[in-house]
């Protein structure tokens, strides 16, 4: 039995593939397409968790795009929907649990049939709500790949050995008694099976004192070997028949119905679930969000486009300057460098491209009025690295970063550059600059390159700028306009502020002076 | 869980204040004096500290204001049966201190290895027993309760709901006491434990748990012994074991249970000692939480105790008013005596006065505002006027009688007061002039104000130029009585007075010396 994918459309062997179970549950992402520092440079803080976060560096086909957005946007809309999805997720965790304990190596193989039972009734009971989470009319055109994934749970439930194996599990409950007394004396331990518990006429006490709030919680914990042996000792039956159980449906459940895979569906959910509460947290912080349409043509066009990471400056949605993106294939308006005033948007500007790319290559929604964007198979990014290059340098890093991206790049890549090679003299800065823009731009990669070398913006690559307003004191407007190119960073403004200009720097040393400062 | 209350007529408590949510209600007590008062008509100290803690959050409903009434009409006529109770309640709250004490003490003397089993067996067992003996003093305690309110029949109609919260505690549970009562004698000579635990299907389980136990008895008191059964003749030891009836006649069969090394059965032993003591001391602990404002509770009727037999020393019989639901709107009260005065002076000193309130707006399109202006001439009486009637209605709701002939009190929701207060009594921090300061305090009780409140004001806006006071004052007013709240505002804005002519019952001071401290309402 192969288990649909909620996220991919040829099931889940993609995700045993991008995200491998260890023996011991454990997941360990592999590589993808888009590499960890896109995830460091782009990816909002504390938007998603570590393990989901891995998500974006596997960017999807145009079909799982749609797919995606449809089943999140579900999720993002229905507040019904979103509690019946994190339900079925609490069932896939308990499932999980259930299956490892079933598997726990420590466990004595004859009493590890023991726990056959409450794994098979675990795996039916998520059975059960996967069958139910959607109506049995609902499609892929609203739910994605949820629908299909639904269909899948229900004929596995109509399965006549599934319906014996319910029935047989709903008997051995019945039967299977839970309480053991034990006495013991001089060091004799005789065990006796229970019909009146202690601990419930306790509990009545309580009751009837008036003081049942005050009933402790009860502290669960797993049973020590000998005890189970005390167990199977006062009811030999269950062992007997939880055997038997085994023996009649083990294999149908572990080989035919392969439960294990079931377990895969824990992440996807997760990315679902954390995809449309971040969705919606960025709604509230005024922030619109859309799905953009996949596009039939290379281009990314975008209107209004915002950066929620300003979302974790506390800035609210309304209060961000949105901006425009237009990129086509066809008459070479891929590729631009972005130039203009410090401090006016450019690198604002670059980041929210970037994450609406990373967001819309996984299907999640972007924060824009409305768009449509090429299903590109690679992001690449090259920001300033924070790190400290003592031995080799941060030009030489810089140039290796580079050269790495120049490797992979194509025309179904996007490569986003800020500032890159500002870590040298001007010349090589240039020159370098250059070389690598005019390198992506012939190939056909999609990108901005972010730079203050103003001479680089009179040749073929087009330019972006940050807009000021000169008749407003060089107000900065955060507009992102395309021009012909550019002259001047506006970077005076800034300095005069905090007196770093000439005639600022001429003032405080005459005020040192004026306070008997010898200079 | 819900505590026993003997202020409601349910019998159940309302949920705890805490000191912050307590301060506005011990701020009107301040500003109506009524803690001086009381230091001087109740000076033992917990009565009076209790009366004036149930001051602070006066009743709205007129059954638990009537309960109290009735209840404190008991005590009134049968003190001793007060001076019992609350020495029951004392002695539980008591056992709860010495309980805790016992076994920090017990904890701290017997810090035990983790390895060393036997060790940690004795003081399973030390602990266990001595909770037990704290449980059966605890349940003898509020067994003595109901016996007592057995021997006074003649209060139980109004005790009835009391009594049966009590016997629920201890009545049909005398398996539990017998248990807890060997317990705390034999554990320390367990020979034989009996102990259950579940066994889910996860293979989990929550523990073992004591049932029940056996104990060695001393071999000269064999003699004395009832002919043993077959159970007992199966686990006999070198001494005779006891134990509690087996569950049922027959005898059960057991299987043994090899696989169980001696280091395991001890720790199972101790874990089922140790999960036994933890639902044992949840249980003692819930009762002694249920239990536990009944002490404060009855000092608050000993405080009224005290201070009807101050009043009576001054010659004033306090009478009970007719309480009446917030609907109804009005507040007459027959010659009040201001308690402060009276505390400190003899009667004949002291002049009543009568208070008339109409809460509520007619529906006539010029209706009177609900409440009144004062004025009179310095130290006439009109603060004591205030303060006398903002008390008797505060004493009302909490169900003590007032010094007074008679009346009627119309419940109020919320009572508040704004008295001048002088430099220095600021707000400690605050950067805010006087007037900014009354302008806060005024604005917040308009932020909380509820229909049907009573706002009794004292002075206020007279921190600034008096043309501004009044016309300031004088919008609020109106909004407090479109909210349907009413006020009583004792002030020197003649201004106001003029512009509020004909709008408000103004009542002044006599200015005759012969009806001197004397309200006279003035014709509109």
């Amino acid at each position: 039995m192969e288990y649909p994918s909620l996220l991919w459309n040829d099931g889940p062997g993609r995700n045993r593939e991008f995200f491998p179970l260890g023996p011991d549950g454990k997941v360990t992402p592999a590589d993808g397409p888009v590499a960890a520092n896109v995830l460091h440079d782009l990816l909002p803080e504390g938007a998603f968790s570590p393990l989901i976060s891995n998500y974006f560096r596997f960017p999807c086909s145009a079909g799982e795009i749609r797919a995606r957005q449809k089943l999140i946007w579900r999720l993002t809309e229905d507040d019904a929907f979103l509690t019946a999805f994190t339900d079925l997720g609490e069932e896939v965790s308990r499932f999980e649990r259930l299956y490892y304990r079933y598997k726990a190596p420590e466990l004595p193989e004859d009493r590890r049939c023991l726990l056959f039972p409450a794994a098979a009734a675990g795996f039916l009971q998520l059975a059960r709500v996967f069958a139910a989470l959607l109506p049995e009319e609902a499609g892929e055109d609203t739910y994605g790949y949820a629908a299909p994934v639904c269909t899948c749970f229900r004929n596995l439930l109509a399965d006549t050995r599934i319906q014996s194996l319910e029935k047989s599990l709903h008997a051995f409950r019945a039967g299977r008694g839970e309480d053991v007394r034990l006495t013991l004396q001089n060091g004799t331990v005789t065990a006796y099976a229970v019909s009146a518990r202690y601990e419930d006429t306790l509990r009545q006490y309580f009751e009837e004192m008036g003081i049942a709030d005050a009933w402790p919680a009860p502290r669960i914990h797993r049973a020590d070997p000998a005890v189970i042996d005390a167990y199977c000792i006062v009811y030999p039956d269950v062992p007997d028949r939880a055997r038997r159980m085994v023996e009649d449906y083990g294999s149908l459940l572990e080989e035919e119905y392969r439960t294990a895979d079931v377990l895969l569906y824990r992440q996807e959910i997760q990315f679902c679930r954390e995809a449309a509460l971040y969705t919606r947290r960025m709604r509230e912080a005024g922030y619109p969000m859309c799905l953009p349409e996949v596009a039939g043509e290379r281009c990314i066009r975008l209107r209004d486009l915002r950066d929620v990471s300003l979302a974790a400056r506390e800035l609210r949605g309304e209060a961000v300057v949105p901006n425009d993106v237009t990129m086509t294939g066809r008459d070479r308006s891929h590729f631009f460098y972005v130039t203009g005033a410090n401090g006016g948007g450019k690198t604002t500007y670059l980041r929210a491209l970037g994450i609406a790319v990373l967001f819309f290559l996984t299907g999640c929604p972007v924060s824009a009025a409305s768009g449509e964007i090429w299903p590109f198979c690679r992001l690449c990014t090259h920001f300033p690295s924070p790190e400290n290059f003592e031995d080799t340098g941060r030009f030489v890093d810089e140039v290796r970063r580079a050269e790495e991206i120049r490797a992979l790049a194509d025309e179904d890549t996007v490569a986003l550059f800020n500032e890159t090679f500002s870590g040298t003299d001007e010349q090589k800065s240039e020159d370098y600059s250059r070389r690598l823009a005019e390198d992506m731009y012939a190939t056909g990669v999609f990108g901005l390159y972010v730079t203050h070398i103003h001479s680089l913006t009179h040749g073929a690559i087009p330019t972006l700028a940050a807009v000021i307003d000169e008749e407003d004191n060089n107000r900065r407007t955060w507009k992102i306009r395309r021009i012909d190119g550019t002259d001047s960073s506006f970077a005076g403004d800034i300095l005069k502020k905090y007196r770093l200009t000439e005639e600022g720097l001429a003032e405080r040393l005459t005020e040192m002076r004026r306070k008997g400062a010898r200079v | 869980m819900s505590r026993i209350s003997l202020l409601t007529k349910n019998g159940e408590a309302a949920p705890l204040l805490t000191a912050g949510e307590k301060e506005p209600g011990r701020a009107i007590l301040r500003d109506l004096q009524l803690d001086k008062t009381f230091l001087l008509l109740c000076p033992e100290a917990a009565p009076r500290e209790a009366l004036l803690s149930v001051l602070c959050s006066p009743s709205v409903t007129p059954e638990d204001i009537l309960h109290r009434y009735r209840t404190g009409q008991i005590f009134w006529e049968h003190p001793q049966f007060l001076d019992t109770m609350t020495s029951i309640f004392r002695r539980l709250n008591q056992t709860k201190n010495a309980w805790d004490q016992d076994r920090s003490r017990l904890f701290a003397h017997r810090r035990t290895n983790p390895s060393d089993l036997t060790l940690q067996l004795t003081t399973g067992r030390d602990v266990l027993g001595l909770t037990c003996m704290y449980l059966r003093s605890a349940l003898a305690q509020i067994r003595e309760v109901s016996l007592l309110l057995e021997n006074h029949p003649d209060c139980m109609p109004d005790f009835a709901v009391f009594k049966e919260n009590c016997d629920r505690v201890w009545r049909s549970h005398q398996p539990l006491i017998e248990f807890a009562d060997r317990c705390h004698k034999l554990i320390n000579q367990a020979c034989r434990y009996d102990v259950e635990y579940t066994l889910d299907e996860e293979l989990r389980t929550g523990g073992f748990l004591l049932r029940d136990f056996a104990h060695i008895r001393p071999q000269a008191s064999r003699e004395k012994q009832k002919p043993a059964g077959l159970w007992q003749m199966l686990t006999r030891g070198k001494g005779t074991e006891e134990t509690a009836k087996p569950e049922t006649s027959l005898p059960e069969i057991g299987q043994p249970v090899s696989a169980l090394k001696p280091e395991t059965q001890t720790e199972i032993t101790i874990s089922a000692i140790g999960e036994c003591d933890r639902y044992l001391t949840a249980m003692l602990r819930g009762l002694l939480d249920r239990f536990s404002l009944l002490e404060d509770e009855l000092y608050f009727y000993l405080g009224v105790l005290r201070y009807r037999h101050a009043l009576e020393e001054k010659g004033i019989i306090p009478c009970f008013p007719e309480i009446t639901p917030s609907e109804t709107g009005t507040i007459e009260i027959e010659n009040l005596y201001d308690l402060l005065l009276l505390a400190g002076s003899p009667k004949d000193r002291v002049v009543p006065n009568d208070v008339h309130l109409s809460c509520g707006r007619g529906e006539e399109k010029n209706a009177v505002l609900p409440g009144m202006l004062i004025h009179g001439e310095n130290n006439s009486g009109k603060t004591v006027f205030l303060r006398s009637a903002g008390s008797a209605i505060l004493l009302a709701q909490c169900g003590l009688p007032i010094p007074a002939s008679g009346g009627t009190v119309s419940i109020r929701k919320r009572l508040y007061t704004q008295f001048a207060t002088a430099e220095g009594e600021l707000v400690s921090g605050s950067a805010a002039g006087r007037f900014e300061e009354e302008a806060a305090a005024l604005a917040r009780m308009l932020d909380e104000m509820e229909p049907d409140s009573l706002l009794l004001l004292n002075e206020t806006f007279q921190t600034t130029a008096y043309g501004e006071g009044a016309a300031g004052i004088c919008p609020i007013l109106h909004y407090i009585a479109d909210c349907g709240g009413t006020f009583v505002f004792v002030t020197h804005l003649t201004a106001l007075l003029s512009s509020m002519k004909g709008q408000a019952v103004i009542a002044k001071t006599s200015d005759d010396p012969r009806t001197r401290y004397k309200l006279f309402r003035e014709e509109a």
